[in-house]
Order: C-alpha cells, then structure tokens, then sequence
C-alpha cells in the first residue's frame, strides 16, 4: 500500500437550510477542498460521496454542476458512518495505486425529514419494537451509571464542554455555552438523556482532496498523512453484550493503532462520534484514552479539554457542531486537519502532531453499531 | 385474531405469532437452538450465523421470565408508537437478549435487573390503522 495524504479539506457551517439543495451544499464543500489543495477538476480521477438520507446518485448530482463527470463516482452509505466510509474507500483508491488523486464529499440534509428522532430501518427487528437511537444510548448511559456510579452531572458535563469549545467554532451548529444545571432541565428526550445531551437535527457538508505522497509535494510543503485508515462492521451477537464497552471500536481502535504503528498515547487531539453525551464518555475508554471505568473522572480533571492531556472534539463535536449524518466523518476530518496545521484558531490544540477521527453507528438488531470508521492522522 | 365485524381496529402480529406461544398462564418466546455449536437465538432462524450450519435448528422455548439488563423512557418517536413509552433489554437464561416494550413507564415501578414477565400487548398503530401487538414485558 502507498502513503496517502490530505492535501485540502472543507466544511460549510452546520444548521437548517431548508431551502437550500442538498447537492449544493455537497459542491460548496467540494470547491472548498479543491481550492484549499489548490488542484483543477482535471486532476480529480474519482469521487467518492456519503450519504445516508440524501437519497440516490448523490455524487453524481454533486459533481456534474462542476463538469466532474465520467469518472467513477461511488455512493457510499454506512448510516452515521456513511462519510467516514467514503473517506476510507478513497484512501484504497490511492492507497492501492489505482488513483493518484480522488475527492471524498459527505453531505446530509436532515431537515427535509422534518426533525424527531432520525429515521431508522423498519425492516429491522428493534426498530419496530419502537427503538430510537437516543434509547438506545439512554440504555447504555442507565448501564454505565449502575456499573460506575457515574452521575446524570457526569453526563452534563460532556455537553458543557462540548458548547464551551464550539463557542469557538464559527462553524458549529450550537455556539451558547451551557451549564450542568441547563442541561439537565432541557426537555426529556429517553431518560436520561435530555434534549441537550443530543445531537442536533442539521445540515451540513465536508470533503476532502486526497493523493499519494510522492503527488502531494508537488502542491503543499504540510500534506496531511493518513496513516490509518480502517472500517469496520459491527459483530452479530443474538446473546449478552457489555453495552458499556462498545466492541465494534475497541476492535476498529486497536486495528487503527496497529496499522499507523502508534498507540492511545500518541493521540494529540481527537474527533470522536459523541451523537450522545454517553457516547463520548465511553468512547474514551474504548479508544484507550482512560480505563474502563474513568472517563467521568478524566473529563473532570479536564484533560479532555482542549489545554488538557487529551483534548477531545475541540471543533465542539456531534452534540454542537452539529451532526448531519453522512457529513459527519468529513467534518471531524476537516478538524483535525486544521487542528494540525495549526489553522483552528482560538480553538487550536497546542504543537498537534497526531490526531484522530472516529465516526461509528447505526441502529441495527444484534450489532453494536452498524459501522465503524477510524483514521489516524500525522503532520 | 382476524378482522372483527363490527369494523373494529384489526389486530397485526408482529414478527408474526410463530414467535411465541402461550402455556398455562404463561408466554414463552420460541427461538431455536443450534444442534450443531449450541447457541440458541430469538427469533427463529434458519441459518446459524455463528457456526454457519444450516438446517441444524430445532426449535426452542425460552422461559417466560427474563432480568431487565436496561430501559429507558421513550418521550420522542416515530408516529406509529405512541410515547411515553419504556424500551428494555431481556435477558434470558437461554443466553439470548431480547429488545421489547415494557408494560409500564412508570419510573418509581422499573429498576436494573428486576426480573420481568413475558406477554402479549399492543406496540403500535401500524399505517393502516391497525394495531401492532407484539411481546412486551412486565416488571415483577
């Protein structure tokens, strides 16, 4: 396999627009990373293009409003994780030496499906016993709090410092900074996750320009290196699963760590799938940040802030960036490439060298998730 | 349970009523067990997707009582529930996890681990107007 670099990213801000098309926010994304890697549309071979409600040819109805047509153009969808998919098939296309530059877009428009909780498969056993994604991480939250005598203000404080950082973010859907006390007097939505312990139904884009190594030298001096890359599904189990330790990225962590050769501790900053105030709790666990058990304690020591050991979501993550499903992956992407480049302003984590996104989901019987993609990132 | 004559709302099963069967005043979920590796599974299947055996399965009969390994209470979902309503997952001795409502979303009447009963209810209100009857569980 070749190394593969980022030479350009971009994201449109998150929100409503729903009088905005789809595709259009999908091309904005696109120009912003082929004007940010300073390439011409002639030098894109493929694009690849994620998605999970924005329905069919998603790719193709971003890209021929650019004339970028007659390459191959791949439709990815892997629910939340249908960005992050993308991302992943286009590192192959490099990596494999089949393309030397290929363009990854995700795109989501959730306001066209009129807000609640996001549309779930009903062909699926659990859905249609009446599943919501917010249950399904309450009931791992109720768990986690029983195992761990962690508290609902343990879970409060996800969200406080998850809007103190997107306060920072221009980008971000939900900017306000937020108390404990706010939190949890916010609407009930499965308990005990609150209105605000959710992320928000939005809107949004992020693509990004990716090439071989030896190619990226010819456009920037700072190609961003991917240095691993991996998707993975989630393990059928019809019997008892810990719903406090999620299997499908302790497995994809340990497979991405392996591959760039690094550990937890070479993290600098990462971008993880916080859909829910639990989930960015376990997600420290499960990513080797703190032990099982911790991360309550981890993030109250503040080192998950973003001057703290490990800052994690500085960009304010899903809960306030916002989390328009399939833009998702390359949003965290786009933040973390700027987190190393030194280009995230007030938000910047200190002297980053390494970085990571993980971007995992999907309500489906008998998985923990349906997919899981996690890359790790190098300057 | 068919269509009344008095146009009554019709009743749908859901999975379908091969998912369960009723004994004495009891309900008991029907699965199957793999002859081949051993591992049981609800609802019934035909191909193990453990050891990929296939026409291995008999079918098997969970008990009627399972623990509550989670819930939570429901106060968003889509049209055809009807919220509030409780979710949980049932474990079963039989080694198997079943996701189902609960009879009750009363918070002072549910607790982690309390043991719960297996039994038939209405689960939604289908499209056509129909009600969706399914198992649910009972807090003991």
């Amino acid at each position: 396999m070749r190394e593969v670099a980022i030479i350009g990213v971009g994201m449109i801000k998150m929100g409503k627009f729903p009088d905005r098309m789809l595709s259009s926010m999908g091309r904005e994304a696109v120009l912003l990373a082929m004007k940010d890697a300073g390439v011409q549309r002639g030098d894109i071979e493929a694009g690849y293009s994620g998605t999970l409600h924005g329905g069919s040819l998603l790719g193709q109805r971003i890209f021929k409003d650019l004339g970028m047509t007659g390459m191959p153009i791949n439709n990815m969808e892997n629910a939340c994780s249908s960005g992050s998919s993308a991302l992943r098939e286009g590192w192959l296309g490099i990596a494999s030496g089949l393309y030397d530059m290929v363009i990854a877009v995700g795109s989501e428009k959730l306001s066209a499906l009129g807000g609640g909780t996001l549309p779930l498969e009903k062909e699926d056993l659990e859905v249609s016993q009446g599943m919501v994604m917010p249950a399904l991480y309450a009931m791992r939250a109720r768990r986690y709090m029983a195992d761990f005598n962690a508290t609902k203000e343990d879970l409060a404080k996800v969200v406080v410092k998850s809007r103190k950082n997107a306060s920072m973010n221009p980008l971000a859907q939900l900017t306000k900074p937020t108390t404990v006390e706010e939190v949890l007097n916010s609407r009930m939505i499965a308990d005990p996750i609150t209105l605000f312990q959710c992320c928000p139904t939005g809107d949004g884009a992020g693509a990004a320009v990716l090439c071989s190594l030896e190619k990226a030298r010819k456009y920037t001096r700072h190609p961003i290196l991917i240095k691993g890359s991996i998707l993975v599904s989630g393990k059928f189990e019809p019997g008892f699963r810990d719903m406090t330790t999620p299997e499908i990225t302790v497995r994809g962590s340990k497979l991405a760590y392996e591959m760039a050769g690094l550990g937890p501790n070479d993290i600098d900053v990462a971008e993880v799938h916080d859909a829910f105030s639990i989930a960015e709790l376990l997600y420290y666990e499960a990513l080797g940040f703190c032990k099982h058990g911790e991360a309550p304690q981890l993030l109250k020591e503040g080192a998950t802030n973003i001057d703290g050991r490990i800052p994690i979501n500085p960009s304010g993550g899903l809960i306030s960036k916002g989390h328009p499903v399939g833009a998702t992956g390359l949003a965290q992407l786009t933040e973390i490439v700027w987190q190393l480049r030194g280009q995230a302003g007030p938000r910047q984590v200190k002297d980053a060298k390494v970085g990571m996104t993980h971007c995992t989901g999907g309500g489906i019987y008998g998985l923990d998730h349906g997919a899981c993609s996690i890359h790790i990132l190098a300057r | 349970m068919a269509e009344s004559d008095k146009g009554e709302k019709k009743q749908v099963f859901y999975p379908g009523e091969e998912c369960w069967i009723a004994e004495k005043d009891n309900l008991h979920l029907v699965g199957s067990h793999c002859k081949k590796c051993g591992q049981n599974y609800f609802p019934a299947r035909e191909i193990c997707p453990k050891c990929f055996a296939e026409g291995e399965m008999d079918k098997i009969k969970l008990s009627s009582r399972g623990k509550l390994y989670s819930y939570s209470i429901v106060q968003i979902a889509p049209k055809r529930f009807m919220p509030p309503y409780a979710v949980g997952y049932v474990d079963f001795s039989e080694g198997v996890r079943v996701l189902g409502q609960l009879t009750t979303c009363d918070p002072a009447k549910l607790k982690l681990d309390m043991e719960v009963q297996t039994e038939l209810g209405r689960i939604a209100i289908d499209e056509q107007g129909d009600e969706v009857i399914s198992y649910k569980f009972k807090p003991l």
